[in-house]
């Protein structure tokens, strides 16, 4: 018989109720700018915006959202995510309109964001001068009519034909017409960020306001951002750790430091020179650094809290980081893109485990927020040590699912599971966990073929649809390799019958998805390994990259 | 032994040669990321005796920073 769910996987909750008056994450960030409208919200290349200057920027943009939105175009915003001073403002202006923004890398092929713009029906994009190539790329490949809202000073329409969008340059509103608050509901969408599908086409998280400011609280609350700290900023804004950055770092009136993409491959320097005291990254980020020894004991003086999120982290890795901020909280988060940015923790502080092979846990949940392991068939697995099963989430910061797929949202999300009393809310990571009464949960794995590269979720199965049609092979398949302690490295493709070479086949994938997917070697076989059961025997072709016969 | 910055980038990361221009740097092509970086980087240790370190890795980030480093023409 399944016992209740066991209270031992849900953080008990604190004497102290969430705060609940505010219903926009933007409205604390207002609130800061009329408190204090000299504080540095942003440091962007090399130039420092202040909380009073953004605040007007983001009214300025907020008041070209209304007006749209009276003419009908309440669907999600592009933002053409360039981490640039106006992606930034189109972000926090959406919210404050209530509309839900929906970040498009400016790297990512102009068919992947035409497919996203499509499936949102996006009718409104917001992007700069240092985005015009790719506004340019995406409106000559785009059908429906898009109001551009333009901060650039070049016509970024000129030389595209016979379309039918339209530009508006953001004007600073008259004072009686910006509304003290605009009314929004917390479960109104917040954000949409696309993550890799198995089918092909990406699907769309849909995060809500509540979601958001779940997270936020429990950032807050657990360590404490004033005003003086210095955030790094590192993150794609398509990639959802981004938003810890932004809007923790906003609401608590801190400033935020985009680290310039140049430097992100060896940010040291960066830290240093500007004293920053909150670091979060991928584990990646950390080892590329120690690579290159710049992890040098005491290193980064200023550094008091750093967090790690997007794939395992190595425990060695953890301790040279610690040595090299000696003063510095070092923490390893853990959490999928539907339940909000993270929502597991722990701190490597605690002794030395000797069995978790290396790996730091990714530890409990959040206040208020539910872990749970279940079998293959959705049944609760007993807590008790070392306890095995799928990780599966409850809580506030659970997501609303994805945009316009009941199917798919239904699946993920269940609210029926076997002996659940409360009927909760649930999603089904595909994550494999280990439990231990002391450390919590560990990460073991997955039960399906996504794999992690660099921080990025990638479903094996989009890269072969598009190996397929770069090849014109029907006979193909993507393996995660190399692989290390974080994940994977990248993919080799391998493809069966194509007459066309290995570049042309890498060059075509570049056109069809994000640089991160695109395989680092392309394998053309004479003939594909099948296993027994008929299908394509993928160990085999780890075992020719393992033996180097490829 | 590669004499050309270009001939470098060809040979390592497969950019084709007249993709490569001076303004060229890190993820300014699909094939030049930060993984692509880094065997940039092994490549310029094992061949040209370019030590990896944080000031290297920042120079050789651009065209113009590895005709700087190396000493090469484009």
């Amino acid at each position: 018989m399944t016992k209740d769910l066991p209270d031992r996987f849900e953080s008990p909750p604190s004497s102290k109720t969430l705060e609940t008056g505010t219903r926009n994450v933007v409205d604390r960030i207002l609130e800061r700018a009329d408190t204090h409208p000299d504080a540095i919200a942003f440091w962007i290349q090399g130039e420092h915006l202040s909380y009073g200057d953004m605040k007007a920027g983001i009214n300025m943009i907020a008041a070209c959202l209304r007006s749209l939105r009276e003419e009908g175009m309440d669907a999600p915003v592009a933002i053409i995510a360039d981490r640039s001073k106006d992606s930034y403002l189109a972000m926090l202006a959406s919210l404050m309109v209530g509309l839900p923004f929906l970040p498009l890398h400016p790297k990512h092929p102009a068919s992947r964001s035409c497919a996203a713009l499509d499936q949102c029906e996006s009718k409104t994009l917001v992007a700069g001068a240092e985005s015009l190539a790719t506004v340019r790329e995406l409106l000559t490949l785009q059908d429906h009519p898009i109001t551009l809202i333009w901060t650039g000073t070049e016509d970024p329409l000129e030389g595209l034909e016979f379309h039918r969008h339209s530009v508006r340059a953001p004007v600073k509103p008259d004072v009686e017409s910006v509304p003290s608050r605009d009314v929004v509901a917390e479960n109104r969408v917040a954000y949409i960020l696309f993550t890799s599908g198995s089918t092909g086409t990406p699907k769309g998280v849909t995060v809500s306001h509540a979601n958001l400011l779940a997270y936020v609280d429990a950032i807050t609350r657990l360590y404490r951002p004033t005003p003086t700290d210095r955030l790094s900023q590192v993150f794609d804004q398509t990639f959802d750790l981004a938003m810890h950055d932004i809007f923790v770092g906003l609401s608590s009136g801190s400033s935020i430091y985009v680290v310039p993409e140049r430097e992100q491959q060896s940010p040291g320097g960066f830290i240093r020179r500007h004293a920053l005291t909150f670091w979060f990254s991928t584990p990646s980020t950390a080892a590329l650094m120690q690579r290159v020894g710049a992890l040098k004991p005491g290193t980064f003086p200023s550094i008091r809290l750093s967090l790690f999120c997007g794939e395992a982290l190595p425990r060695d890795l953890a301790g040279s980081w610690a040595v090299a901020a000696p003063t510095s909280r070092v923490e390893n988060l853990y959490g999928p893109t539907e339940a909000t940015i993270a929502i597991t923790r722990f701190a490597i502080e605690d002794t030395p485990r000797h069995d978790d092979g290396g790996v730091v846990p990714i530890g409990f949940p959040f206040q208020c927020q539910v872990a749970a392991l279940c079998g293959p068939d959705g049944e609760f697995i007993e807590a008790r040590e070392d306890a095995e099963g799928e990780l599966i989430l409850s809580g506030s910061q659970v997501s609303l699912g994805y945009w316009r797929d009941g199917a798919r949202t239904d699946e993920k999300f269940p609210t029926n599971m076997k002996a659940d009393p409360e009927h909760r809310r649930w999603y089904r990571t595909g994550d494999l966990a280990r439990y231990k009464e002391a450390t919590g949960f560990h990460f073991l794995g997955r039960i399906d073929d996504q794999v992690k590269i660099r921080g990025h979720r990638v479903e094996l199965a989009e890269i072969e649809i598009a190996l397929k049609n770069a090849s014109g092979s029907a006979l193909v398949a993507a393996v995660a390799w190399p692989r290390t302690t974080f994940g994977s490295d990248g993919v080799v493709g391998f493809v069966c019958g194509s007459e066309k070479p290995e570049d042309t086949i890498r060059e075509r994938c570049a056109a069809l998805v994000p640089v991160y997917m695109v395989p680092r070697r392309v394998i053309i076989l004479d003939e594909m390994p099948i296993n027994t059961s008929g299908k394509i025997d993928r160990a085999a072709l780890v075992a020719q990259l393992e033996g180097g016969t490829t | 032994m590669a004499t050309t910055v270009s001939s470098i980038l060809s040979q390592c990361l497969q950019i084709p040669v007249d993709s490569i221009t001076p303004d060229l740097a890190i993820n300014g092509a699909w094939q030049w990321d930060s993984i692509g970086h880094l065997e940039l980087m092994m490549h310029l240790e094992e061949n040209h005796g370019i030590s990896i370190t944080e000031d290297t890795i920042l120079e050789c980030s651009s065209v113009t920073g590895l005709c700087q480093t190396l000493g090469l023409d484009l």
